[in-house]
Order: C-alpha cells, then structure tokens, then sequence
C-alpha cells in the first residue's frame, strides 16, 4: 500500500456545480438577473410570486419546480408573464441540469428577471446550485420564528429572506425579532423584507430591491 | 438527499486522479452546511467505489467543524453558528468552510 498525498483530489466539484455555471454563463450574458426562490410547501413562493409579477409581468419569465402537477406554471401564466414547468417526478429539489433544459422552452430575450420556484423544501434546495444570482428564503408566519435557526444550512446562503403572512402576526405567537435576528446572525448582510402577498404590505420594498438588482446585472 | 450523486462525483474525482488504480483507503471531510448525512455518504462511497472498479476501500467520512473569520479580526472553529464570535460577541463575520466536500486523503494499493 502507498500512502499518496497527491493521489487526494482535495475538494470536490460536483457534476452539478460544474452545469450551474455553465447556466450561469449563460445567464449573465443575457443579463438576467436571476432568483433562486426557497421555502417550504404552503409558505406562499407562488402566491409572492403573483403579486411580484403584477408589476414586472412583461419582463420576467418563471421556471415553477414541483414534483407533480403543472398548477404553478398555470397560475403564473395567467399573470402575463412566461412560465415553464418541472415535474421532479418525486425529486426533492431543482438542479442545474433540470434548469438548463426548462430554460430551452422561454424566450428570454426582453426578460430582466428570470425566477425558478423551487420544489418546497428548506433542506435539500439550500446546498443544490442552479446558477442563480441570488437564493432567496422564502418563510411564513405561521410556520414559527425558529425555522431560520433549524435550517442555517439554507439562510447562511440565502441573500434575502422574505418573512411572508404578516397580515397573520395578530393571530399567530411569532416574534418577527427572533426570525430577522437569526437571520443576520447567519448572514450579516442577508436583506429581511417583512411581507403579505394578501394586503400587499412590504411589496414595494421588495420590488425596489428586485430592480436595483436587475439594473445592475444589465450589460452596459 | 443527495449522497449517492456527491458519491459518485468523489469517486470521479479520485479516479481522474489515479486512473486505473485500487484504492485501499479515503477520508472525505464534510462541512456541517453542506447538507450531506456522513454515515450515508460513508456507505454511498464503498459502493460506488466497488460499481466503478476502485477497489473495496475502507472510507472514512469526517464531520468538520466551520471556520469562522470574524471582522473583529478572530478567526476559529464552532460546531454552533448561531453563537456569537467568542472575542467580540459580534456577529459581523463571513464562513470561511463548511460548504465543501474535500477527499483529504487518499492511500493506493500497490500497482
């Protein structure tokens, strides 16, 4: 047996990462800027989404991540906006290489914001890159305030976090505080937008915050 | 989840290494964000290895703590990153491990 130092790869590129960045190339060059949007089932990613796109419907398109059905995609389209559907078929999260082929059905040459809806999920969507500029976490008010502490894995690398439903803060023991805390303590410089998709409060934060950054990823 | 595709990308990886060879042994380092169960990937690596032809090695998957630089200039190790820096009790800091993958080691049999 030889013990062989350089026989050691050191640290790993994954095959997916490899196609993330390819998809990433592909990306800037179009100056897309482009979200990678995480949460859990029933927090509201489509619903955010809805109202989002009632302001820049013409210049987005969607790539919806479910494991059954194509009822996101059909919601989305009936904003206006482009829409494609992956059905997982079981998976619990989008990678890149299911990216890459959803993107071949859009057309993407007015797009500025391109957003993949990812399979509800806070775990396995986290460590999966797609090529996206940013991930953003996706949390709701009566899930609780501790899911940012159980899940650092996704809010260390989350850019932004939108804390959905706040319409139900009356009705629910949830310290707005708590979640936003553990969230810069994760990610110092990680954007909070208190938000509710059904009275559209904090709408207008988030929509700045979306065309500050797509002006900047803009080819000049 | 995805232990047996990172499996396979570490398997890939040491072969380009040492193409055509057995491997007696390999210790994988797995960061604690990089949401990949250790004893999983451990039994994912053995039969990937075998399918693939590196042999029967004996794989040893570590969980590594995360490497912390803070702004106040600290730099160490925690298993909790929700705890503040020890120096400053700050939280003004960035992670420098614990997404990665890396194969720390490797042992050949003889060719």
């Amino acid at each position: 047996m030889t013990a062989d130092s350089s026989a050691a790869p050191g640290k790993v590129v994954s095959k997916n990462a490899q196609i993330a960045e390819e998809n990433r190339r592909f990306f800037r060059g179009k100056g897309l800027f482009v979200l990678n949007l995480i949460g859990s089932p029933g927090c509201g990613k489509t619903s955010l989404l809805e109202k989002t796109l009632e302001r820049v419907a013409p210049r987005a398109a969607v790539v919806e991540g479910d494991i059954k059905t194509t009822l996101d995609a059909d919601r989305i389209r009936r904003t206006g906006a482009q829409a494609t559907q992956i059905e997982t078929g079981g998976a619990c999260h989008l990678d890149a290489a299911m990216v890459a082929r959803a993107i071949q059905g859009l057309n993407l040459d007015a797009v500025e914001f391109l957003f993949i809806e990812n399979v509800g999920n806070l775990v396995c969507p986290s460590s999966v890159d797609l090529g996206e500029d940013m991930k953003v976490a996706i949390i709701s008010v009566p899930e609780g305030d501790e899911k940012p502490a159980k899940y650092p894995a996704l809010f260390v690398r989350a850019s932004a976090v939108v804390i959905n439903k706040i319409d139900l803060l009356p009705y629910v023991d949830y310290s707005v505080a708590r979640a936003a805390g553990d969230c810069r303590k994760l990610n110092p410089n990680v954007e909070v937008f208190e938000l509710s998709s059904k009275t559209g409060a904090g709408v207008d934060a988030w929509v700045s915050f979306l065309e500050r950054h797509a002006l900047s990823a803009r080819p000049r | 989840m995805h232990e047996l595709g990172m499996a396979r990308d570490i398997c890939r990886a040491v072969a380009e290494k040492s193409p055509g060879r057995r491997v007696a042994s390999m210790t994988v380092e797995v960061g604690a964000l990089a949401g990949i169960a250790a004893d999983a990937l451990e039994f994912c690596i053995s039969e990937v290895a075998r399918e693939e032809g590196l042999g029967d090695p004996e794989v040893t998957v570590k969980p590594t703590a995360t490497r912390v630089k803070c702004s106040c200039g600290a730099e160490y190790s925690t298993e909790d990153i929700l705890q503040p820096c020890p120096s400053c009790g700050g939280y003004q800091r960035e992670f420098l491990s614990g997404m990665d993958i890396v194969v720390s080691a490797v042992e050949l049999e003889n060719a």
